[in-house]
């Protein structure tokens, strides 16, 4: 007769959960520089989502599984290093050629590894999803995370880059011009008064997406000079709340994506058409503007100081010229 | 009989089922024992405990009291195998799974025997032979179970029965859906088996005659009460039986001269009309 | 009496001829759908190239003279992958048999006493919790913490649902069907609630649940295969307990068969088979329902066959599943198994049934 299985699995199941347990009490501890072993040339750095990886030197190939990433590679002018890319890549034009290795927001593991990198890049919050980032250390390339949620924190973005591909110079250079045009809008809107802005993300059935409460948006959006009108922590606003703020000004990012709202009298038209809309101060003064610079204000990378830039722009006109 | 045990022994016991309690058990200190090659037949109305019998008897069911013994030891202390290797039971209804064929099934029955982790030995395919040759099936071992009539049916079930080698065979209703001349044949096998092998049979027949003469003994359960159901002249006494099943009971003899017993409540042959 | 003698002499259960027909068979369609998945992907290494990686690592033969990357790709990514596969497939098949047998229900599949909705709630649970506690990247066993809770919450899952249905008696079987679907939707329910939650891990939530078998590494095998492969052993050893119990619980007993206990003890090893699986590689639907049925449809209900083939059909078919989603651009292959399982389920229902006498 087979022994009863319940026992030896009760054991086991016990064992697994105190191995759980204990592999909690000994999480890896953080280290906010760059250390450099001058003997092998090895570096380790520190990544926004807090691990410590170790490139045997500076990445020559670099796999980037999200645009922002893709972006700042290049603008330190190491797009040929870039061996793969996502689908969703689109500036500069040439990395549209590079091989990709993200279909449809999956990473191809197949792809990835055919393309050889030294290093991955990849993005935080699981928008590649930490079982995807563990598969791809355990194949033995190294992966940094990077998730910027302020303009410092993509500075530190492009430094961590820097630091990774040996082109640190260039970096703090690239940084430091950000700094300044950053400083430009800062003067420009300064003294204004900040109209409550409403940024359209996404609009369907009635829920607004906009900026998050306490989110790189509506800092981006603050920092142009507005005064953000925030939904949830996710940025979910119902009709309700919607007209209950009651925005001055209505910024509609879906315009970069819909050709139907580029026109402004049309998109006054087809916002007015919503439920509860046509009661919006905006709407009533006509302050609707088809805003069509949405692919720069949310990628978190060099070119969203580009962003903030349009946002300035659309927001206070009569500051620039 | 001396040193011997009985093949089966139940002395005061009574049993029933959960929920039950507070009215009458089902068996009520029931004194029986069964020798080795007895035939006995078990008698009495629907519901009156027949089945139960058979379960405490196959160690199936508890009993709440008294002491039941098979082969000389209380049942509690058999595992179930080893019940299963010397007492075989035969359900009142039994449903086989489809896409069997008959020997398969009743291979089935060599099952508390079962040596080594994956074949059948030559053993087992012996006592399949013999056990559906005992039972009148042994044309049926390749057919499909599913292309069985009922009779068939019971025969198949009754090899399995047969397979398992048993000391004792504990039969609940087995000439349902037989005809007459398979009956027959059955308890013809059945005296085979007791005569050749000395195996003890229980078995609950409604078939008053069926019961009088092949069954070495009759008993009566009635009430939860068991009792012999005849006397030392017949092996079934009419009044006993005319109590216990609540109809009037008949004697009669046949032009042949055996004595046969029949209710003689009259059934009207037309409706709505009088009473003849 | 009717004295003819049978025609043929008896032999009982499947012949040796039959046996090798299916069983083999069955391991030479599963060992090509093995060579060709290993031998296909997104990237172009190809079969020759594929075939000698595995013998140089499994053999030592011949020396490389292919790219490092070609080597990762067929020894860390497909084969995994086609292994992982075949164990799930088993250990669903085999499971889903043992349930339609305990349970004497033909909808009965590993999941129905609540192995999927267990298994589930841990793994979403695990899955939107890495920013609170810091085991999330640190594995045990080369497990992830998504796999250790998925396997911890089916077993547990049926152990509640198996107390649960504990009668005086015994186990009986329709309150063991009825407690696992109770405890099921509860369960279900609770995913569903950190669903709603989920926010932007959403994507990854919906992905496990659908099922894949890109998550297969050999460390995670290591875990599941021991339990897999051990639960088909003494699962094997129980045919005629199985076969027995075909007959009803009662008369299986009176076969000598105790009852209670096969229950206990199939039931278990089931469960540890499907959730192994489960922690693999989500929760893969109709593998376990479709398989055994088909399987019965073509060999019979004797499980002394039904069981090995249960097995090596169930891996070759998962793994040819896995193909065809990867083929179709990676798509889970829950989906991939639920589109073609269904539709073969019902050509399947219409052919059992057939040309039918009147009742």
């Amino acid at each position: 007769m087979g022994t009863p299985r319940r026992t030896p699995t009760l054991a086991r199941v016990t064992l697994l959960l105190i191995a759980v347990l204990v592999s909690a009490c000994t999480a890896s501890s953080t280290s906010s520089s760059p250390s450099q072993s001058s003997a092998t040339g090895s570096l380790t750095l520190t990544d926004d989502a807090g691990r410590e990886v170790t490139l045997a030197g500076p990445a020559q190939r670099i796999v980037s599984l999200a645009p922002s990433n893709t972006e700042i590679v290049c603008a330190l002018d190491a797009c040929d290093r870039l061996v793969g890319v996502t689908d969703f890549d689109d500036f500069p034009t040439e990395v549209v050629d590079l091989p990709k290795v993200v279909v449809q927001t999956q990473v191809d593991l197949e792809r990835l590894v055919a393309a050889e990198p030294d290093l991955v890049l990849a993005a935080g919050n699981e928008l590649t999803p930490s079982s995807v980032i563990e598969r791809i250390e355990d194949l033995g390339v190294p992966v940094l995370v990077l998730y910027p949620e302020s303009l410092d924190e993509v500075y530190a973005d492009i430094e961590l880059v820097g630091d990774a591909i040996d082109r640190r110079a260039e970096a703090n250079e690239l940084v430091d011009g950000l700094r300044v045009r950053v400083a430009a809008v800062e003067d420009a809107v300064a003294g204004v008064s900040a109209p409550l802005t409403l940024y359209e993300v996404f609009h369907a059935e009635g829920t607004t997406y906009t900026a998050g409460e306490g989110s790189f948006l509506a800092s981006l959006l603050a920092l142009a000079g507005a005064e953000p009108v925030t939904g949830d922590a996710e940025g979910v606003m119902g009709a309700e709340e919607l007209a209950a703020a009651d925005p001055e000004l209505i910024l509609l990012g879906t315009a970069s994506y819909d050709s139907a709202l580029a026109d402004p009298a049309a998109a006054l038209d087809a916002v007015r058409a919503r439920p509860g809309w046509g009661e919006l101060a905006a709407v009533r003064d006509g302050n609707v503007i088809p805003y069509l610079a949405d692919i720069v204000t949310t990628r978190p990378g060099p070119r969203i100081v580009d962003g903030l830039e349009a946002l300035a722009r659309a927001i206070h006109p009569d500051r620039f010229d | 009989m001396s040193g011997i045990p009985p093949v089966a022994e139940l002395t005061g016991v009574s049993a029933g089922y959960r929920g039950s309690e507070g009215r009458r058990p089902v068996l009520d200190r029931v004194d029986l024992r069964v020798a080795r090659g007895e035939l006995l037949a078990v008698l009495g109305s629907n519901g009156s405990g027949k089945t139960t019998l058979l379960r405490v008897l196959a160690g199936t069911l508890r009993a709440t009291s008294g002491a039941a013994e098979l082969f000389g030891r209380p049942i509690g202390e058999w595992s179930r195998t080893e019940i299963a290797r010397r007492v075989a039971v035969l359900p009142q209804s039994l449903e086989l799974p489809a896409g069997f064929i008959v020997a398969d099934v009743v291979a089935m029955g060599r099952i508390p025997h079962a040596r080594d982790a994956f074949g059948s030995g030559p053993d087992d395919e012996r006592a399949v032979e013999v056990a559906l040759r005992d039972a009148g099936a042994s044309e049926l071992a390749h057919r499909p179970v599913s292309e069985l009539s009922g009779g068939e049916r019971q025969r198949v079930i009754i090899a399995m029965a047969l397979a398992q080698e048993p000391a004792l065979l504990l039969l609940d209703e087995p000439t349902l859906h037989l005809d007459l001349a398979r009956q027959l044949d059955l308890v013809r096998a059945l005296r085979r088996l007791r005569d050749a092998r000395r195996v003890a049979v229980v078995a609950v027949l409604h078939d008053l005659n069926l019961a009088a003469d092949y069954a070495d003994r009759c008993v009566l359960l009635d009430g939860g009460r068991l009792l012999p159901a005849g006397s030392e002249r017949h092996a079934i006494d009419p009044e006993l039986a005319r109590r216990a099943f609540g109809v009037p009971i008949e004697e009669a003899t046949t032009a042949a001269g055996r004595r046969v017993l029949t209710t003689t409540a009259s059934v009207p042959r037309r409706t709505g009309g009088e009473q003849t | 009496m009717r004295a003819a003698a049978a025609a043929r002499p008896i032999t009982l259960g499947p012949s040796i001829g039959r046996s090798t027909a299916v069983l083999g068979g069955g391991a030479l369609f599963l060992v090509a759908v093995a060579l060709v998945s290993v031998a296909v992907g997104t990237t172009g290494v190809g079969a020759a190239d594929a075939g000698a990686i595995v013998l140089h690592r499994l053999l030592g033969i011949g020396s490389p003279t292919w790219p490092a990357a070609s080597e990762t790709i067929i020894w860390e990514l497909r084969l995994p992958r086609v292994v992982g596969g075949m164990l799930v497939g088993a250990g669903l098949a085999c499971a889903g048999t043992v349930f339609q047998a305990l349970l004497r229900n033909p909808m009965a599949d590993p999941y129905v006493i609540g192995t999927a909705a267990g298994a589930s709630l841990g793994a979403v649970a695990a899955l939107l919790v890495p920013g609170l506690l810091p085991i999330v990247g640190v594995g045990w066993l080369g497990l992830g913490v998504v796999q250790v809770f998925a396997f911890v919450g089916g077993v547990v899952a049926v152990t509640v649902v198996f107390a649960v249905a504990r009668g005086q008696g015994g186990t009986p079987v329709v309150t063991l069907l009825l407690a696992g679907y109770a405890i099921s939707s509860l369960l279900s329910a609770g995913v569903a609630l950190l669903m709603f939650v989920s926010g932007d891990r959403l994507a990854a939530v919906v992905m496990w649940l659908l099922g894949s078998l890109g998550g297969a590494s050999w460390p995670r095998l290591a875990f599941a295969a021991p339990l897999i492969v051990g639960s088909f052993v003494l699962i094997l050893l129980r045919w005629r307990r199985l076969n027995a119990l075909l007959l009803g619980e009662e008369q299986a007993g009176h076969l000598g068969v105790d009852v209670e206990r096969e229950k206990r003890i199939l039931t278990g090893l089931a469960a540890l088979a499907t959730s192994a699986g489960v922690a693999i590689s989500g929760t893969i639907g109709f593998v376990g329902l479709v398989v055994p049925h088909l399987l019965r449809f073509a060999f019979g209900p004797d499980h002394r066959l039904l069981l090995p083939a249960s097995m090596v059909y169930g891996a070759a078919l998962l793994v040819l599943a896995d193909l065809g989603a990867r083929v179709a651009g990676g798509i889970p292959v829950g989906i991939v198994t639920a589109l073609l399982g269904a539709p073969f389920f019902l050509w399947l229902l219409r052919r059992s049934l057939g040309p039918r006498l009147a009742p």
